[in-house]
């Protein structure tokens, strides 16, 4: 449960043509606003692979899933391949439960 | 300007003879310039046959007109074809007196056309409505709805092999028994759309009217074909019928030549149930045995149809990932367990089958309280968005203390946090003028919010109404109502505010 209630994090590590990013804790509607700019620092992903790694974000919920699918959805708009990697069981069923899974391939 | 127009004009005096023409003009009616100055323009474009007939005229009558005047006619070639035209006519007045007028007009076959199709595609559009209707209608009549029992989670989810044929082979069934008992059949008949429809229909009724007069369920498939077979001898049918006892979640399962039903435990543990037996339709049709289980808490039971396993490989492989995926999903709730497991098993596929998927999941108490249940819970919040994980937080603290799943945790500390997050958005920004409330009732879980907002008329749409895959909000009451069983939403007593409620039944032991 410590993993679950870790606040918000999100690191971007940019190698050639392949985009990194890792995000944990929690995203809901107090956390999307820093989701939101995090992903938007991502820069030009023109081309790139953009990998989001969701190992660790322990919850989420629709504003958070929400705040996940427009921005994801905004670097694939921008020309980036977009995937995630290692999404929790809840995320998942999030995922499969509000009809989102098959938005975003998962690594 | 007048050289470079599409229209023809032409200029005639009062007697209606051409007193100037444009290219146009010339081009539209094939004839030179120089025929059309000085001819009458009645005759140039009716022929001079119709104006010794005496033919009411728009062309002729054009110069007797006082203000614009515009009618559609027909006017000649030379080579005598004929073709439509938009006419209008302006007189010309000097010093109060009428000197002739300006006579323009423009080729309409092409405005005739586009009439005559848009004419085409309202009727045709107007059959298509029609006919959507009666397959909607037949769809309904096809598909019995949901039974309301209680202990007893029950969806469905059907795809047709050729979404322009909404209906195919793929049939079920389920119905109450007067005993209590819950009457369920997964048909597959060969073929394909609404022939394969009515061939299924006949053998859902055949089944529903041999389980009424009391048949026993090794029989029930045998006696269906000997029925069917003096009227229906082409058809040939798999199926899978299940009877189910809500009060003691026995199951009997009787099936002929129709892929294994699946049972899944909540840890993930999954039981392929093979019902053998003769397809409808082949010689010595029927079932060879009659399985007989228990269903435990949360067991799910899935029919389906064999599109769902042969989508992509052989139906040992597809088996195989069905498997694994309804391990994974083996807590997921039922209302979108059967669209989750179909797309999920066709993602990808290309697909040329019917599909259809049924679950059905006990829900019962737990059976013995492991840990003894906390009071109440409550938690008075300001309308921050910082409140919401903090409240959210507090409110998974008292739930692990409870004696319930993990997953009734889980689905309720997101229900917790969507109504946090409506109350923060809906409340007014006066000091603790939220609320997230929790309790045990009997055997359910209570979570309530409530602020001090002017409210919300409830729900646009209910739990089986997908949101869009890319919609930027508004998911949140559909994931409520997708994870609990009832959702209300009140005035609060004192007129000021609003209290969302929802439960969830059998989560405490009894």
């Amino acid at each position: 449960m410590t993993d679950s209630t870790e606040s918000f994090g999100c690191e971007v590590h940019s190698e050639g043509a392949r985009v990194s990013v890792v995000l944990r804790g929690e995203i809901d509607a107090y956390s999307a606003d820093r989701l939101r700019s995090g992903i938007a620092s991502v820069g030009d992903v023109g081309g790139r692979h953009v990998v989001v790694d969701v190992s660790r974000v322990g919850f989420v919920d629709s504003s958070g899933l929400s705040a996940l699918v427009t921005s994801l959805g905004s670097l694939r708009d921008a020309g980036g391949v977009v995937s995630l990697s290692s999404p929790t069981r809840q995320l998942v069923k999030l995922f499969e439960i509000t009809g989102v899974s098959r938005l975003f391939p998962v690594e | 300007m007048l050289a470079a127009t599409q229209e023809g004009v032409c200029g005639v005096d009062v007697d209606g003879v051409i007193t100037f023409a444009n290219p146009a003009a010339a081009r539209l009616l094939e004839r030179p310039l120089e025929q059309l100055v000085g001819a009458g323009l009645h005759d140039v474009v009716h022929g001079a046959a119709a104006s010794e007939q005496g033919v009411p005229c728009p062309v002729a009558e054009c110069v007797r007109h006082e203000a614009t005047h515009r009618s559609e006619d027909m006017f000649l070639r030379p080579d005598g074809s004929s073709f439509p035209v938009d006419f209008t006519s302006t007189p010309i007045v000097d010093d109060g007196n009428r000197v002739g007028a300006v006579v323009t007009f423009r080729d309409a076959t092409e405005h005739h056309r586009a009439l005559e199709y848009y004419g085409q595609v309202v009727r045709l559009t107007a059959r298509e409505a029609a006919q959507r209707e009666v397959v909607h209608q037949l769809q309904e009549a096809v598909r019995p709805p949901i039974p309301v029992v209680a202990g007893v989670d029950l969806a469905v989810h059907y795809l047709p092999a050729d979404p322009s044929l909404p209906t195919g082979g793929d049939l079920y069934d389920w119905q109450v028994l007067p005993g209590g008992d819950l009457h369920l059949a997964v048909i597959d008949v060969l073929g394909k759309g609404v022939p394969a429809t009515k061939d299924a229909l006949t053998v859902v009724h055949a089944l529903r009217l041999l389980v009424l007069e009391g048949w026993p369920m090794d029989r029930l498939v045998g006696r269906a074909d000997e029925l069917l077979r003096a009227h229906n001898p082409d058809l040939v049918a798999t199926v899978v019928v299940a009877r189910y006892s809500p009060s003691t979640g026995r199951l009997l399962l009787a099936g002929a030549g129709h892929p294994p039903a699946l049972i899944v435990s909540p840890e993930g543990s999954v039981r392929e149930m093979s019902a053998p037996g003769v397809a409808l339709g082949w010689p010595e049709a029927g079932s060879f045995e009659v399985v007989d289980v228990t269903l435990d808490r949360g067991d799910t039971l899935i029919l389906y149809t064999d599109g769902l396993v042969e989508a992509r490989r052989d139906i040992v492989q597809g088996l195989s990932d069905l498997t694994e995926l309804a391990a994974r999903t083996a807590t997921y709730p039922v209302r979108h367990l059967p669209r989750i497991l179909v797309e999920r098993a066709l993602a990808g596929a290309d697909r040329s089958d019917d599909t259809l998927a049924l679950a059905l999941r006990r829900r019962v108490p737990p059976v013995e309280a492991g840990q003894k249940a906390l009071g109440p819970f409550e938690h008075r919040f300001s309308a921050l968005l910082a409140a919401i994980p903090v409240a959210r937080h507090l409110f998974g603290a008292w739930l692990r203390h409870q004696p319930i799943d993990e997953t009734d945790r889980e689905d309720m500390l997101v229900v917790a946090s969507e109504l946090c997050t409506n109350a923060v958005r809906a409340a007014s920004p006066a000091a603790r003028a939220c609320a997230l409330r929790a309790w045990r009732d009997g055997d359910a879980l209570v979570v309530e919010a409530e602020d001090d907002g002017p409210g919300f008329g409830g729900p646009a749409s209910g739990p089986d109404q997908l949101p869009e895959p890319m919609q930027t909000s508004g998911r949140g009451l559909f994931l409520v109502q997708s994870l609990v069983d009832e959702f209300t939403v009140a005035a609060r007593s004192d007129g000021g505010g609003a209290i969302v409620r929802c439960v969830k039944h059998e989560v405490f032991p009894r």
